[in-house]
């Protein structure tokens, strides 16, 4: 309780320099917490809007979500306490569970840089290009996370299809390299690795705004004096000038493109579970069985290794030593 | 080999005794006169059969007779002996699912010309009538010969819809003729209204193809609220669609062709002599006063008729302006007042639903006409304009014949052109250089009758059907050698093994490109259509010149198919939306219909503003702020908004009306999670009454939960269930109760093209065994079986289709009698999945195609499919009409020689259920009987395929009312006996695990074998190093009964832990 974690200080201005703190008793410290308080008033009333929205829908479905993970809950009836009994059977007994953290390991450890990496590279590429086109190539990019997976389906349906029309087949066919069409959408050898390439096509969202902002705000000042500091190619622009400078939008699209790779919906119900990810386990539960208490135990499961490796990602790109 | 099902009703036998006595005589057509005792036959392979063989199919019957009210089906779980309980049916005529064709009849327009090539006139001035009376009628169906009936005298009454009545004339001398009769319409059995149907033939054989449909149809009109003292509105200010009401009249029709690709009547050479005009039955009742053989009328051309005009003054005054929405007359209740939002349609009014236009859409097939009447206060020449709008399909203009008081004025108002625009225009009818055409109107009351045609491009529209059979036959002729995916660095030499290869591909180019110079000739232009038809022409010649190339390109051939039938369907269609009538003095001065760009932007506007307060969802009357007591019945709907807005118009007029119950409806849409939307509506005291549409699992769920209400106590449940089959029922069962009525059926059934099949002289297979023997000759030619049915996907989302066929077929079931364990662990399951998995593994059906096309190119010229599967056929393939049919899917042979074809329906069915927190249970059962009965499955079924197209047509699950529908009979009889054989896999507890678990067992046995990327790259390599044993213990592992028995363990676990949950069993949680 020493203070309230709802307190922007390192966001509002005034507050930069605090006093040095040399009274201990509890009693001064709640008191001095009410006095500063009571001093930026004005500034949480500006803030009350956003915390409304905030608890409303982030705070307080997770909240919910831990009450339900306490309880039997079938979604029609209400919900009886049922202690630890889902994490119970979630860690211990649920067979398909460690599947489920294994593809979601394997998908967000090559899908999570992948498309990190992927989205930085287009967006510098994008960035080189003229400006008048830039747009263009940006809009390009940025479409498949607008058309989200139903469109997705439609268009890597035909790619993937297993008989001999599908395209990689056809392809693969006539140049002779199998003979036989794979089944790569039913085929549990393929059906992850076919998903995680769909997913890196569709992870080039926000991430990718964000970088493609970020190299449209860089000072043209930085890279004037890096090359009379003599930085001579464009690669050497990036590895000196660009990517020191970018560390808070790196961050930024690694936390994005992280819990993007986390939360993929995989395939309820892929062959062999295959492609079965933590998130089609939940809806597995959520939706099929109706088991919505123990839906909510996996998804605050999720939601703490989310936290987790976002706690890992801040380290790794903190921007403390920076300027 | 009359391999065809032979439906065996009890009271058929006899029947049966005879027909087949008759079949030993000459083939093809054996009639007799009234009073004879035998049917017409047209199978051709029921010649041969021999008297023993015969005998022992009388003897199979009895046995099977006896067999079935023994019920000794040792499949049965409960009471599965009913399930295969007779269907009634009206359809006596049996029907073998032969591959005989009947396509090669000559077309009309074919026909026309060899008659004319062959020197045959028009005859003048002849004109041939008999009277009813005098018809000669064939055995089976009513007919009754009346001294006067409505005002008319020797009346044939011809109460049903089969049999055939002839007449015999004399013709005085050779040449071409046109027929006709007087009609009047009988009440049918169809309680909407369909239109008669009759085929004719001339000296007891079809005259060309266009003879097999004649369509009689009957005249409409709607009936205006004012009339019967309601409103004309909805109580939101919607504008109610009015009812319709059949005009009884005698009318006079000529034999025309059904899709109006000539707007004058048949023609049909006649020698002098002796001949017969035979009726044959279709569908509906109808009487007839007389029958005409005569010549055809001529229609003067507009400067012969201007001519005649010369002296008649010309009219100046108002214009006289009429309403389109309002009909006078009509060929189709389904020919209905629409909806427009455009500003520049009047009446108009931004803030409700107006039905202020007609047409559109609906209104594109030929031949069904409307007609308006209106009145002119004095004699003289007028001209008239029409606002309308052609703006859907694609960009090609429609057709009218224009006809004023039942006549076609003049030659140029045969075929009325209204081109295609994105707006409202004023169409004044006027020559090509655009001077207003003349109409001498007397003082007094007129009509005028627009009559959808196709347009000049009937020949062009032959020729891409032709092209397209030509090229299908080739692309087979070619992949029978090649293979689908052929070796390009094989030398095929092509040319050599088909010798019409060159010319047949120069032929078809020729034709296409003759047709694309047709196009620029006639329309001024080439357009899409034409450039589209050149380009393909100059594909094909290119291939003609390096026949090399054309393995390289197969597939240009398929996407050539693809886009002609597209333009097919495009040419057969013209739809045209009117909005008003203006008739007036041919010096006024009409200007195009233009409202402001201000007050347009204003309207979207407001309505853009609407849309937030306006609730969309709700439709029809909306019944508020009652008191309980009076509350109406709120149901929920899960399809699409107009579907929804039928069901309710016919609640509202019918239901409604005659129980006193009120509904209120809304829309639920179709990807929403109902459980989920259903729970947040029962917290917020909003929960429906029932819901419609909704998954056939879900009811069980619901009971399970116990939010459903079991239905077999309400009153007349008994009753209610006759009409659907009992086997259909089985996934609403659950403890006892039964929890929801199915409102559609999905159904499996076998589809073949004819076409493919009688020219690898195939049968059509009838149990599985002919199955696996039609398998490798398909693979011969390169071709294969499509099993649609195990589609692994389809699978997993949870019906394990195609597993429940040979499960039934070894007798298994999926779960025990108490529906606690699977009963997959028991031998039959065994060889059962066996048989499931051979049949990708040995005999090669592919694991997962896109039948509809593979289908439609011929190379999967069988295969299942289910009801969906026939809707895309027969609406997105006019080229394989009549090239393809339907069969119960194949069985297994009974020993009572029956085939049995045990199968499930299928996940396309939508149920309805009541909730069990309504306090209007009553009512919302009342809702579901009436919902669910014979005449209103059959009206709406009518409603939503008139209004949205073949592609919607209601697959209802109610049995008689799909009687009604317009199948052809055979495509009926086949369901009829499929449907015989209906039975469902029961919905359990946790019972999605297995078709899970199925599908899992499926894919490692078939999938899992089958090649891998490494595999294939290394293949040869890994192969040195992979000695016969390494090959052999990888076989061992994937043994179908490990596969099955882990299967079956996990699908124990979960129907356990379920049952757990739910306190069916008392035991502790997880241990």
């Amino acid at each position: 309780m020493s203070r309230s974690p709802m307190v922007p200080n390192s966001s509002n201005p005034g507050s930069l320099s605090r006093p040095e703190i040399v009274s201990d008793t509890y009693f001064d410290r709640v008191r001095r917490l009410g006095k500063e308080i009571y001093k930026w008033r004005r500034s949480y009333l500006f803030l009350t809007p956003f915390l409304i929205v905030f608890f409303m829908f982030v705070v307080l479905p997770v909240i919910q979500s831990m009450y339900y993970s306490l309880t039997y809950f079938n979604g029609l009836e209400p919900p009886r306490p049922a202690g630890l009994d889902n994490y119970k059977v979630l860690f211990l007994y649920d067979d398909v569970f460690p599947t489920a953290v294994k593809n979601t390991l394997v998908f967000a450890v090559i899908a999570g840089p992948g498309g990190y990496i992927l989205s930085f590279l287009l967006a510098w590429v994008i960035n080189l290009v003229r400006s008048r086109f830039r747009m263009w190539f940006a809009l390009a990019c940025y479409a498949p996370s607008i058309a989200g997976g139903a469109v997705a389906l439609i268009i890597w349906g035909p790619l993937f299809s297993p008989d001999r029309y599908g395209y990689l087949n056809n392809i693969l066919l006539r140049i002779g390299l199998i003979n036989e069409p794979i089944p790569w959408t039913i085929d549990p050898k393929y059906v992850l690795a076919t998903l995680i390439i769909t997913q890196l096509w569709m992870s080039m969202g926000t991430g990718f705004l964000v970088f493609l902002a970020g190299f449209q705000s860089m000072p043209t000042e930085v890279y004037d004096a890096a090359k009379v500091d003599g930085v001579e190619s464009k690669w050497q622009e990036l590895w000196l000038v660009t990517i020191p400078m970018m560390k808070p939008q790196m961050l930024f699209s690694a936390v994005m493109s992280v819990i993007g790779a986390f939360s993929a919906v995989g395939l309820v119900a892929s062959p062999m579970y295959a492609a079965h990810t933590i998130t089609s386990h939940m809806s597995d539960y959520a939706f099929v069985r109706y088991e919505l208490g123990y839906a909510s135990a996996i998804a605050v499961f999720l939601f703490v290794v989310m936290v987790g490796v976002n706690r890992i990602l801040f380290t790794i790109f903190s921007t403390k030593d920076q300027y | 080999m009359d391999y065809g099902s032979i439906v065996p009703s009890g009271l058929g036998v006899a029947e049966q005794v005879l027909e087949s006595r008759c079949r030993g005589g000459i083939g093809m057509l054996v009639h007799q006169r009234r009073g004879g005792s035998c049917r017409v036959r047209n199978s051709p392979q029921a010649t041969d059969m021999n008297p023993l063989r015969f005998l022992s199919v009388v003897l199979a019957l009895c046995v099977l007779a006896i067999a079935l009210s023994f019920a000794h089906m040792s499949v049965a779980a409960d009471d599965e002996t009913d399930l295969s309980t007779e269907i009634e049916s009206d359809l006596n005529r049996r029907i073998t699912y032969d591959v005989s064709v009947v396509f090669d009849e000559a077309r009309y327009a074919d026909q026309l010309e060899r008659w004319r090539s062959e020197g045959h006139q028009e005859v003048r001035g002849v004109e041939l009538v008999a009277s009813g009376r005098e018809a000669l009628t064939s055995a089976e169906g009513q007919f009754e010969v009346r001294e006067s009936f409505e005002g008319q005298e020797d009346v044939l009454l011809w109460t049903s819809s089969d049999g055939w009545a002839e007449w015999e004339f004399v013709i005085p001398q050779d040449g071409l003729y046109s027929l006709g009769l007087q009609f009047f319409p009988l009440e049918g059995k169809s309680t909407i209204g369909r239109p008669i149907e009759r085929g004719f033939m001339i000296d007891g054989g079809y005259p060309f193809n266009e003879a097999r449909r004649l369509v009689l149809y009957r005249q409409f009109r709607d009936i205006e609220y004012e009339d019967i003292g309601e409103s004309r509105f909805y109580n939101m200010g919607d504008e109610r669609r009015p009812g319709q009401e059949e005009i009884k009249e005698w009318q006079s029709v000529h034999f025309e062709d059904s899709y109006a690709a000539d707007p004058d009547p048949m023609l049909v050479y006649l020698s002098k002599g002796n001949h017969t005009v035979r009726l044959i039955g279709g569908s509906e009742p109808v009487a007839i006063s007389k029958v005409y053989v005569k010549s055809r009328e001529d229609v003067r051309t507009y400067s012969d008729v201007k001519a005649t005009c010369s002296s008649i003054p010309i009219y100046v005054g108002e214009d006289i302006e009429f309403e389109a929405e309002i009909t006078s007359a009509k060929a189709l209740p389904s020919l209905r007042r629409e909806p427009s939002f455009d500003p520049e349609v009047q009446p108009f009014d931004p803030d409700v639903r107006l039905l202020n236009t007609f047409g559109g859409w609906n209104w594109r097939w030929g031949r069904q006409w409307a007609e308006w009447a209106f009145e002119v206060p004095e004699d003289g020449l007028y001209k008239i304009g029409i606002y309308c709008m052609q703006n859907t399909g694609t960009q090609l203009p429609s057709y009218r014949m224009i006809e004023i008081d039942g006549r076609v004025p003049f030659e140029e108002l045969k075929r009325y052109r209204f081109d295609y625009s994105r707006k409202w225009v004023l169409n004044v009818l006027s020559d090509p250089d655009d001077n207003p055409y003349l109409f001498h109107l007397t003082k007094g009351t007129h009509t005028i009758r627009l009559t959808p045609v196709m347009g000049p491009l009937g020949p062009t529209l032959r020729a891409i059907n032709d092209v397209i059979l030509d090229m299908s036959d080739l692309y087979r002729k070619i992949i029978m050698i090649t293979g689908i995916n052929p070796d390009l660095n094989f030398e095929w030499d092509l040319e050599d093994s088909i010798s019409e290869l060159v010319p047949s591909l120069n032929a078809m180019s020729m034709r296409l490109m003759e047709h694309a110079n047709f196009i620029e000739d006639t329309m001024g232009r080439r357009g899409s259509i034409g450039n589209s038809l050149a380009m393909i022409s100059e594909q094909l010649s290119s291939m003609a010149r390096r026949p090399d190339t054309i393995p390289a390109r197969l597939n240009v051939l398929l996407e050539n198919q693809h886009t002609l039938s597209q333009w097919i369907m495009d040419l057969r269609v013209g739809p045209l939306a009117i909005d008003r009538f203006v008739v007036g003095s041919p010096e006024a001065a009409w200007d195009q219909p233009r409202v402001s760009m201000l007050y347009k932007l204003w309207v979207s506007l407001k309505r853009f503003v609407l849309s937030f307060t306006k609730d969309y969802e709700q439709i029809g009357n909306v019944y508020e702020g009652e008191a309980a007591e009076r509350r109406p019945v709120t149901i929920w709907v899960q399809r699409p908004r107009e579907w929804v807005e039928i069901m309710k118009e016919m609640i509202d007029e019918d239901f409604t009306r005659n129980t006193g119950i009120r509904v209120n409806v809304n829309t639920m849409p179709s990807t929403m999670d109902v459980i989920g939307v259903i729970k947040l509506a029962a917290i917020g005291g909003k929960a429906p009454d029932a819901a419609f549409g909704i998954d056939y699992t879900f009811p069980v769920e619901m009971a399970i939960r116990n939010a459903a209400v079991d239905l077999t106590h309400m009153p007349g449940y008994d009753e209610v269930v006759q009409r659907f089959r009992p086997g259909a029922l089985i996934p609403y069962r659950y403890g006892g109760g039964n929890y929801a009525l199915p409102e559609t059926q999905d159904f499996q059934m076998l589809f073949y093209r004819k076409d493919v099949l009688s020219e690898l002289g195939l049968e059509v297979p009838d149990t599985w065994e002919d199955v696996y023997a039609m398998i490798p000759i398909l693979r011969r030619y390169n071709m294969r079986f499509a099993g649609g049915a195990g589609d692994a996907l389809a699978a997993n989302a949870g019906g394990a289709v195609g597993f429940e066929v040979f499960l039934y077929k070894h007798g298994g079931t999926f779960y025990t009698d108490d529906n606690m364990r699977s009963a997959l662990d028991s031998p039959e399951a065994l060889a059962a999945f066996v048989e499931w998995t051979d049949l990708y593994t040995k005999y090669g059906v592919p694991i997962q195609a896109n039948f509809y096309q593979h289908f439609r190119t011929g190379d999967m010229p069988i295969g299942l499919g289910n009801f969906a599967f026939y809707v895309t056929l027969s609406v997105a393939a006019p080229e394989l009409s009549g090239r393809w049919g339907m069969a119960p899917i194949p069985g297994y042979r009974q020993e009572d020689g029956d085939v049995a074809r045990w199968a499930p329906g299928g996940a396309g069915t939508r149920v309805a259920m009541i909730f069990n927190t309504s306090d209007k249970k009553e009512e919302a059962w009342e809702l579901l009987k009436w919902w669910t009965s014979d005449e209103v499955q059959e009206r709406y079924a009518h409603e939503v395929e008139s209004n949205l197209g073949k592609e919607s047509r209601w697959n209802t699950a109610n049995v008689s009312a799909l009687q009604t529908m317009p199948w052809t009979n055979e495509e009926l009889a086949a369901i009829l006996e499929q449907w015989r054989w209906m039975r469902d896999v029961p919905v359990v507890l946790g019972g999605y695990m297995t078709g899970r678990m199925l599908g899992f067992a499926w894919n490692q046995m078939v999938v899992q074998g089958g090649p891998s990327v490494t595999d294939e790259l290394l293949g040869s390599i890994k192969r040195l190093f992979r000695g016969p044993y390494e090959q052999a213990a990888n076989q061992v592992t994937n043994t179908a009964r490990d596969t099955l028995e882990y299967a079956v363990k996990e699908i124990n676990k979960e129907l356990e832990r379920k049952r757990v949950e739910f306190g069916i069993l008392p035991q502790a949680l997880g241990e």
